[in-house]
């Protein structure tokens, strides 16, 4: 079940420390999206089991904004956004958080539609046939809605029902990069391979090692009787295997005819921190550790019988085979 | 007063297990959600943990995704969850849109009768699986693990797992049931439901055939709904 969380902090927000704050929040909870210096959703979906309880995860959500320099910051759960940071607004502040028990339609009717973004012309109408609350909003039809107050009305509308909202800017993940310039030395493809291998094989493990999700890594070659450098660049996916060699090869095929390189220039990015980060697959390093662990144990028994899901990599998967099966290895 | 110094002196003889005196000896048993709060309702809060649970359905009836649920819930609680695959036929994409993280479920795939006894008492032994699921092949799958399963219970009641067993009922011609489950539940299908002329889900019907830790014979209706994508 979807379920959104909001922080938000009252007062000047001072934006370094905001930034932060929100380095540390990617600890907490596989995806955060942005609105305002001062106001964060968090994917809270399951959060409740890693924690053991919601309480456990409202408070290192709040401990971390305490350390990060917002005392007065506020945790609001519920299923959509608006919800959310009702909830974190008007949360009790001894607790400095509240999850919504009812749905979010129950829980909204209670409030005055001052909370939704209405122009004066709808919010004069309303006030002149007696509807001052969300709960007597979202008992009218849509169709009356538009009616009475016109199109442009139904969006806060369905906000007054419990509808979700629009998402909000998803923050990008921060970036690590590490990187290596070297002459090579190669003058064929399968040199210069082994080459890169190499000299990216402990850049690679130092990055993993450190429990960084690699993402992006960049090749840039130049030969003495080359005009321009060449470049050749992929993603890793994150969902898969990682393979270095594989990933090179993808990488040199990039730059087609490559002789005589003099100088080559690698680049490895990784994100922070080690996440799948997909809500649901989310899972902390430790943890995956100790599966890893376990299928070690297993496979003990049944060398070749211990595997994992994971999603086909056809560009174009039949219906309904989406996933199929791996040999289990530590991501 | 004499039962009460009786029960002391047993409490203190099988130190680890809780005895109650309500009427009966009755163990104090963990247990995981079904994530169904219905069915959770009659059992007694869920499946109990350290102990086998059958599934007999026949057909369509929401065993698969009642042991989607099962997995889910085991994992929401961050506890590693297993299937043993002997027929190879583990449906992925109902188990991936049914809310499991399959990269981090163990399949199991073990080769032969004997590799997958072995497979079984590792996992029934391993404290960190909390849940495992073992949709059985074949009649005769089932009776030649009747005896060492019985035989590994305390394993598992130490661990702490869950054992679902997946039973088909028209595949192994009649129950079949096992002696040493704990729990036994039957699943059969009771509707489909439609939305705008498409099968959107159905209704299945869950009975306790037998239950150890609390009442049996109790039913529930649930409604399972197909997840996008398989529908």
């Amino acid at each position: 079940m979807k379920r959104t969380a909001c922080l938000k902090s009252p007062g000047t927000i001072d934006e370094d420390a905001w930034e932060k704050l929100l380095d540390r929040l990617e600890e907490c909870t596989p995806q955060l999206e942005l609105e305002s210096p001062g106001t964060a959703y968090l994917e809270a979906a399951g959060m409740d089991g890693l924690y053991g309880d919601w309480a456990a995860w409202s408070a290192a959500v709040l401990a971390a904004a305490d350390a990060c320099g917002f005392p007065e910051a506020q945790l609001g759960i519920a299923t959509g956004y608006l919800a959310a940071r009702l909830a974190a607004q008007y949360c009790p502040n001894e607790t400095r958080w509240h999850r919504v028990i009812e749905t979010d339609r129950a829980y909204l009717s209670r409030f005055s539609l001052d909370v939704l973004p209405l122009n004066d012309e709808p919010r004069r109408r309303m006030t002149l046939l007696g509807i001052t609350t969300l709960g007597q909003l979202a008992r009218l039809s849509a169709r009356a809605v538009a009616e009475q107050f016109g199109p442009d009305v139904l969006s806060q509308y369905r906000l007054a029902c419990g509808a979700e909202g629009a998402p909000r800017a998803i923050r990008q993940m921060r970036q690590v990069e590490t990187s290596c310039m070297f002459d090579p030395g190669a003058s064929s493809q399968d040199e210069l391979f082994l080459a890169l291998l190499g000299r990216t094989q402990p850049l690679w493990d130092a990055l993993r090692h450190e429990g960084r999700s690699i993402r992006h890594i960049t090749l840039r070659v130049a030969g003495w009787h080359w005009r321009d450098e060449r470049s050749s660049e992929v993603l890793a996916n994150l969902a898969g295997e990682p393979d270095l060699p594989g990933t090179l090869r993808a990488l040199l095929s990039g730059l087609k005819m490559v002789r005589a390189v003099e100088e080559a220039d690698i680049t490895l990015q990784g994100v922070l921190p080690f996440a799948v980060r997909q809500p649901m697959l989310w899972t902390t390093r430790e943890a995956q550790n100790e599966l890893d662990a376990l299928a070690g144990r297993l496979r003990r028994r049944c060398p070749a019988g211990v595997l994992r899901g994971e999603p086909l990599k056809t560009w174009a998967p039949l219906a309904g085979e989406r996933y199929g099966l791996a040999p289990w290895s530590g991501l | 007063m004499e039962a009460l110094q009786a029960l002391e002196e047993l409490q203190v003889q099988y130190s680890g297990t809780r005895l109650l005196h309500r009427g009966l000896l009755e163990r104090s048993v963990a247990v995981l959600s079904t994530g169904f709060p219905a069915l959770d309702a009659i059992l007694r809060g869920g499946l109990p943990r350290g102990r086998v649970t059958e599934l007999a359905a026949r057909g369509t009836a929401g065993q698969e995704t009642l042991a989607a649920s099962i997995l889910k819930q085991a994992q929401l609680r961050r506890g590693a969850v297993a299937w043993v695959d002997s027929a190879g036929d583990i449906p992925l994409d109902l188990l991936a849109a049914q809310g499991v993280a399959i990269d981090r479920l163990l399949v199991l795939r073990p080769e032969g009768p004997e590799q997958t006894l072995s497979l079984l008492h590792d996992v029934m032994t391993e404290r960190s699986i909390t849940a495992t699921i073992y949709p059985l092949a074949s009649l005769a799958e089932h009776e030649r693990l009747d005896r060492p399963l019985a035989s590994w219970l305390p394993s598992l009641e130490q661990s702490q797992g869950v054992l679902v067993m997946l039973l088909d009922l028209a595949e192994s011609r009649g129950p079949g049931f096992s002696f040493y489950a704990s729990l036994r539940l039957q699943l059969a299908h009771q509707a489909w439901r439609c939305e705008s002329g498409r099968i959107t889900g159905y209704r299945t019907r869950v009975t306790v055939l037998k239950n150890k830790q609390g009442p049996a014979g109790l039913a529930v209706d649930l409604d399972l709904a197909l997840p996008e994508g398989i529908r």
